[in-house]
């Protein structure tokens, strides 16, 4: 188990029990998806995934190894987080943004080798390098947070509603490249509203309802599950939902090796 | 003796400002740091009137006073209009009180820098305290009225109170008049204590004594700033001879307090039977620390040796101390079947209330307890509680229902008309040409994916900023230019999304401040608290407030802070105080949100409940579907800003623009 | 006479600018006005005192950048026990500046208690020498002071530019909690920023000290830089600047000019904080500067 999270309760102030006993784990190489409705604690659980809210009980492991909830200290455990609505650095170039993401590193070669495949995955970026990130549009933006996160070369992905405020098309574009970048070994753990999406590429997923896992197991067969169709896909149970099959990318990421 | 009085009448004097400066930054939440203008004010108008005109000295106090709370409006007008966040006003005030000390230094009728020399000295022990006991007692009086409870919401939460109708700027400049007069007759006091001031006396350095009272004393408390001022006041004159250092030791105390004790010594508490041992060992450490120095001195004429000295004195400083804070939990302890009685008999008061609202609050337990199912562990099989309360509704009477409110074409008097409503934050588009008709008397369900411009429709339409194109029609009245306070007095009710109670009052006081249009009294009345008048009025609203915390099923739990309430009661109270509004249209964001199933049925049978009996026109944002799908007959759909679709919950379920919306486009419905 | 104004309204003005960047530089990140900074600039010219004066004899290029040194460690010392606690609470920029005020007084009124309120003069570098173009009269130690600001901004703006804590700095200006996330120790981050607004601080206090004299509330100078910073926009390093120089500039218009008769010198304070009032009221972001509300 790479990433593991044991028993986490998270409280807001005094009142308001936000996570409640909350256990899972996500493989090396895996895309785990965890859908939830507003208000159902997903930001909350990746934020104290990174250590900006310290839970009163519980832990958190990576390969076994308990990680001091600090924020500074995440990057370093190799926890990379794409916040939701993206969080970037507006007044700062498209470069400089990017860049931050590497902030710990000292291989500057390596650096530069991910930002290469950075740009391949999301070829729009290097035509705006030297651009204000806050000129760029939704769906730039969202790739730009994501390649920043990349550039640490983080061995868990966090993804916090990644299609936040996206149109469609471009959500289907972004859930295409979480997809070529798991496909190079980059473990991934997404939250979601979007469930429908948020199922297809998952692994496995849970349901996050009210600060508690109430439901896990295979993507697929989430999708299919009456109780998750009814909450939270919206749909009653006697609609049948068609999916167009899933298309191969053009853009691939390649493997830490170099290897197309 | 006379050095005993002299500190006792300096406490005096400081701690009337500093009562003046608890009502403004305090309890209205707004930091003034040049308070000490107010003093100059109040100190200059009295001592020319004396010296001059040979004007008696209340009569020059009193118009000391005047001036005083003119001057403030004067400056606080322009400033609180601006809305500056709290440093900039803060700073604001800075200034000001730099300013009005310049003036002073440079007008020939105050003598400029050299000060006015030979004030006839009126104030003595007796006058001083009697005014500040005065001042304390219209002081609590005030806060116990509707217009101290508008100024203590406007400092929990000044969004807050303009959504519940209290307009900002009257009220804050009420506050401010009050703490400025305080302060010219603490100004005018002083003068005629000193006989003697100059310009230079009404510094920062005095404004910071007064702030560091109040921050160090307690927010939201009087007895916590003046004992705080009173330490102040009394401690340096232990140590004489470290008077330099007394404005270090401020400093230093200030920066303390509020990195690690920000709630000060009695923050939002009065002095009552539970904190006595607090009052009694701060004391004790006064009379300490005072009878630690003239005892050391005693000890080294009669003995010599230092160290033997300091260790008797400390040991009497000590013993001091020990005893005063033993004496403090004695005298609590005594006090407690006092206290049992005096709570009790209250207890019996409320209950006969209680019992008549009983009825309601069980009928809403009862419809909440039929719809819950979980398995021991937690995990919900089969069906969860919440699919199971979609089924509760009868399908035929939504049907029935939705005929007459289908799609805004068949509607009766429209309540509320958006047309063509647009709003843009910087680039990005909320609010796209919105358009829709509520009938009187409808519940309607509002619902859309994350970011789809809900709470923005909500916020222009209780005017939380201003439209950017499209009109707002409320009973026929086109309320989109108005103001927050007067499209609650239109009418118009509204909860948030999260939740913004006014936490350090009470749960029935959160409620009160609501009803803040219903209290018919005059200013002067409630300071008084005119026997005739006050009582009744409160007791009205007391009793008022109570019926409406038993609507939400809250009633129990009136006198707990509302801070302290568990998130589904907090929400209640959010809902119980937007009905304290009396509003025709209710706007409700996102209620059920963090709560668990059993909360959630008990909020939706709260909601039907509302609607039937009072007969609310409400719409209600939600994310959980079943709770708008079992609600609402008629329910309408946003996706980037724009309304997609509009029907009954069958007809939305199966529309597929509305399933496009949620799912993407990759999906396709087909319905067997 | 005009141009002899002006030149002295540059110089003053340039003093100004140095402080005003060192308000800037910290409201920037951390959204609060740290009012502590007049006193971090009052230590710097007592270190220099010290250093010059009163316990050793040390010239003035070392007296200075130790000086600079001296109250660059004690700005850090001042954010460690002061601000720490709260930035990391995240409580209301209010209560920083509460606690700058506080530190403010302890530290002026520590210098009143201890070294006490004599006024001492630093030894006057280049002597009196003045330089003479045409008419006008430029003493050598304002070129110094106006050149060596010059270039030690124009390093800031490099540091801020081209180095990784710089853009780090830059970042955090915009969201200190995202920054964290991406592996800076914030701890760090701020502890080097206010080191670097002690410096320029110290800096300025050195030259005010030679300038003027040097007394306890010497902070009390620094107000006006303070409002330079506003006029230029709270948080913005150009804005300070050009806020500075430009409340030199006035101040000195002001102190040669006459309104009907009366000579409105004495008035020149009134002036600067009725500047200060009237543009928080109607324009708080000054020329340049960010306007960020209070986190309702």
């Amino acid at each position: 188990m790479l990433l593991s999270v044991e028993g986490l309760n998270v409280f807001y102030g005094e009142a308001i029990h936000a996570l409640r006993d909350v256990s899972f784990g996500v493989e090396e190489g895996e895309i785990v998806s965890i859908i939830g409705a507003n208000g159902a604690g997903k930001s909350t659980l990746m934020w104290t995934l990174v250590g900006l809210l310290k839970p009163k009980s519980g832990r958190i492991l990576m390969r076994g190894k308990p990680i001091r909830p600090i924020p500074h200290l995440s990057v370093a455990a190799g926890i990379s987080l794409v916040p939701e609505r993206r969080r970037l650095f507006p007044h700062l170039t498209v470069r400089e943004n990017l860049l931050l993401g590497a902030y710990l590193r000292k291989d500057r070669k390596g650096v530069e080798e991910d930002a290469e495949r950075v740009y391949r995955l999301f070829p729009i970026l290097k035509e705006r390098l030297s651009q204000y990130a806050g000129t760029l549009s939704g769906g730039q933006q969202q790739m730009l947070a994501i390649g920043r996160a990349l550039l640490s070369r983080p061995k868990v992905l966090l993804l916090d509603e990644p299609s936040l405020g996206l149109a469609p098309v471009l959500v289907d574009q972004v859930f295409q490249a979480i997809q070529d970048i798991a496909s190079t070994g980059t473990t991934i753990l997404l939250v979601e509203q979007n469930a429908l999406e948020a199922l297809q590429i998952a692994h496995r997923a849970y349901v996050l309802e009210v600060g508690r896992i109430v439901l896990e197991g295979r993507g697929k067969d989430l999708l299919e599950n009456p109780v998750v169709r009814a909450a939270y896909l919206g749909v009653a149970q006697h609609t049948e939902i068609l999916l167009e099959k899933n298309q191969s990318s053009t853009n691939t990421f390649p493997a830490a090796g170099g290897e197309p | 003796m006379a050095y005993l009085e002299a500190i006792l009448i300096n406490v005096a004097i400081y701690a009337i400002a500093t009562l003046g400066l608890a009502i403004f930054t305090g309890y209205t939440g707004l930091f003034s740091l040049g308070h000490a203008a107010f003093m100059a004010v109040g100190a200059y108008t009295a001592s020319i009137l004396t010296y001059f005109y040979k004007v008696p000295f209340f009569a020059a106090l009193a118009l000391g006073v005047i001036l005083s709370v003119l001057v403030s409006l004067l400056i606080g007008y322009p400033t609180l209009r601006a809305r500056l966040r709290s440093d900039y006003f803060a700073i604001a005030t800075l200034g000001f009180g730099e300013a009005v000390k310049v003036i002073l230094e440079n007008f020939d009728l105050t003598q400029g820098a050299r000060g006015l020399p030979g004030i006839p000295k009126f104030s003595t022990l007796g006058n001083t305290y009697l005014l500040l006991v005065l001042a304390i007692i219209l002081c609590r009086n005030f806060l116990k009225t509707t217009y101290g409870r508008k100024i203590i919401a406007i400092g929990q939460d000044p969004v807050a109170a303009e959504m519940i109708g209290i307009p900002l700027l009257p009220n804050q400049l009420l506050s401010l008049g009050i703490s400025a007069g305080l302060a010219g007759l603490s100004g005018g006091l002083l003068a005629h204590y000193t006989t003697f001031i100059q310009p230079s006396i009404f510094s920062m350095d005095l404004s910071s004594l007064v702030t560091a009272g109040v921050v160090c004393g307690g927010m939201g408390s009087l007895t916590g700033p003046v004992t705080a001022v009173a330490l102040f006041v009394i401690i340096p004159e232990l140590f004489r001879g470290f008077a330099l250092w007394r404005l270090v030791f401020y400093g230093m105390l200030l920066v303390i307090i509020i990195n690690w004790r920000p709630k000060g010594l009695f923050g939002y508490e009065e002095l009552n039977r539970k904190n006595l041992p607090k009052l009694f060992s701060i004391a004790g450490i006064t009379g300490g620390l005072s009878l630690f120095m003239p005892t050391y001195r005693w000890v080294i004429e009669s003995r010599g040796y230092e160290i033997f000295a300091l260790l008797v004195a400390g040991a009497v400083a000590g013993a001091v101390t020990v005893l005063f804070g033993l004496l403090g939990k004695g005298l609590s302890l005594a006090l407690a079947p006092v206290a049992e009685r005096y709570h009790s008999l209250r207890g019996r008061l409320s209950e006969r209330v209680e019992s008549t609202s009983g009825e309601l609050w069980s009928e809403g337990q009862r419809g909440a307890s039929c719809a819950v199912r979980h398995t021991p562990d937690g995990l919900i099989d089969g069906t969860t509680a919440l699919y199971e309360t979609a089924r509760l509704t009868p399908e035929s009477s939504k049907e029935n229902e939705a005929a007459n409110y289908t799609a805004g074409t068949n509607v009766k008097t429209p309540i509320l008309e958006l047309e063509e409503l647009r709003k843009n934050f910087g680039g990005v588009v909320a609010v796209d040409g919105l358009s829709f008709k509520l009938s009187e008397g409808e519940l309607l369900g509002l619902i859309g994916p994350n970011g789809s411009g809900k709470t923005t429709v909500f916020n222009l339409i209780s005017s939380v900023y201003p439209v950017d194109g499209g009109t707002i029609l409320f009973r026929g009245m086109d309320i989109t230019p108005w103001g927050p306070t007067e499209v609650v007095e239109a009418g118009v009710a509204r909860t948030f999304q999260n939740i913004r109670l006014f936490g350090s009052m009470t749960v029935l006081e959160n409620v009160q401040a609501a009803l803040h249009r219903e209290g018919s009294y005059s200013l002067l009345e409630g300071f008084l608290q005119w026997p005739n008048t006050v009582p009744k009025v409160e007791r009205r609203l007391r009793d008022e407030s109570r019926r409406l915390l038993a609507v939400v099923g809250l009633e129990r739990e009136a006198d707990r802070r509302a801070s302290t309430l568990p998130y589904g009661l907090q929400r209640k109270l959010e809902i119980a105080r937007a009905l304290a509004l009396r509003p025709k249209l209710l706007l409700l964001d996102e209620p059920a949100a963090g709560l668990n199933p059993r909360e959630a049925t008990e909020l939706v049978e709260l909601i039907k409940r509302i609607h039937q009996d009072e007969g609310l026109s409400i719409i209600l944002i939600e994310h959980h579907m079943d709770v708008v799908m079992s609600l609402c007959p008629r329910i309408l759909v946003l996706n980037f800003g724009r309304l997609i679709a509009s029907g009954t919950p069958e007809q939305i379920q199966k529309d597929p623009r509305v399933l496009q919306a949620y799912l993407g486009e990759k999906a396709y419905a087909v319905v067997r | 006479m005009f141009i002899q104004t002006i030149i002295t309204g540059l110089s003053i003005g340039s003093v100004y600018a140095l402080m005003a960047v060192g308000y800037s530089l910290v409201f920037s990140v951390l959204n609060f006005s740290n009012f502590a900074h007049g006193a971090i600039i009052t230590l710097g010219a007592y270190i220099a005192w010290a250093l010059m004066v009163h316990y050793l004899q040390v010239p003035f290029f070392p007296a200075l950048l130790l000086s600079m040194g001296g109250a660059g460690i004690l700005a850090f010392l001042n954010e460690r026990i002061a601000y720490s606690t709260l930035r990391r609470r995240r409580a209301p920029s209010l209560y920083l500046m509460i606690s700058a005020m506080g530190v403010a007084i302890s530290l002026q009124n520590l210098l009143y208690a201890t070294i006490g309120a004599k006024l001492y003069a630093l030894p006057p570098v280049f002597a009196m020498d003045v330089v003479h173009i045409g008419e006008l009269t430029i003493s050598k130690m304002d070129i110094f002071a106006f050149v060596f600001s010059a270039l030690t901004i124009a390093v800031l703006h490099l540091i801020l530019i081209r180095t990784k804590v710089g853009v780090a700095i830059r970042a955090a200006a915009h969201d200190m909690e995202m920054v964290s996330v991406l592996g800076v120790n914030l701890d760090v981050l701020v502890g080097v920023l206010f080191f670097i607004a002690g410096s320029l601080g110290g800096m300025a206090g050195v030259f005010m000290g030679v300038k003027y004299m040097v007394y306890p509330s010497m902070g009390w100078i620094t107000n006006k830089a303070y409002i330079g910073a506003v006029i230029g926009g709270l948080g913005s390093l150009p804005g300070a600047i050009v806020g500075g120089l430009l409340l030199g500039l006035l101040e000195a218009l002001v102190s040669v000019s006459s309104l009907g008769g009366t000579s409105l010198s004495t008035y020149r304070d009134v002036f600067s904080f009725g500047i200060l009032v009237i543009l928080l009221i109607f324009k708080p972001t000054g020329f340049f500067g960010r306007h960020v509300e209070d986190k309702l």
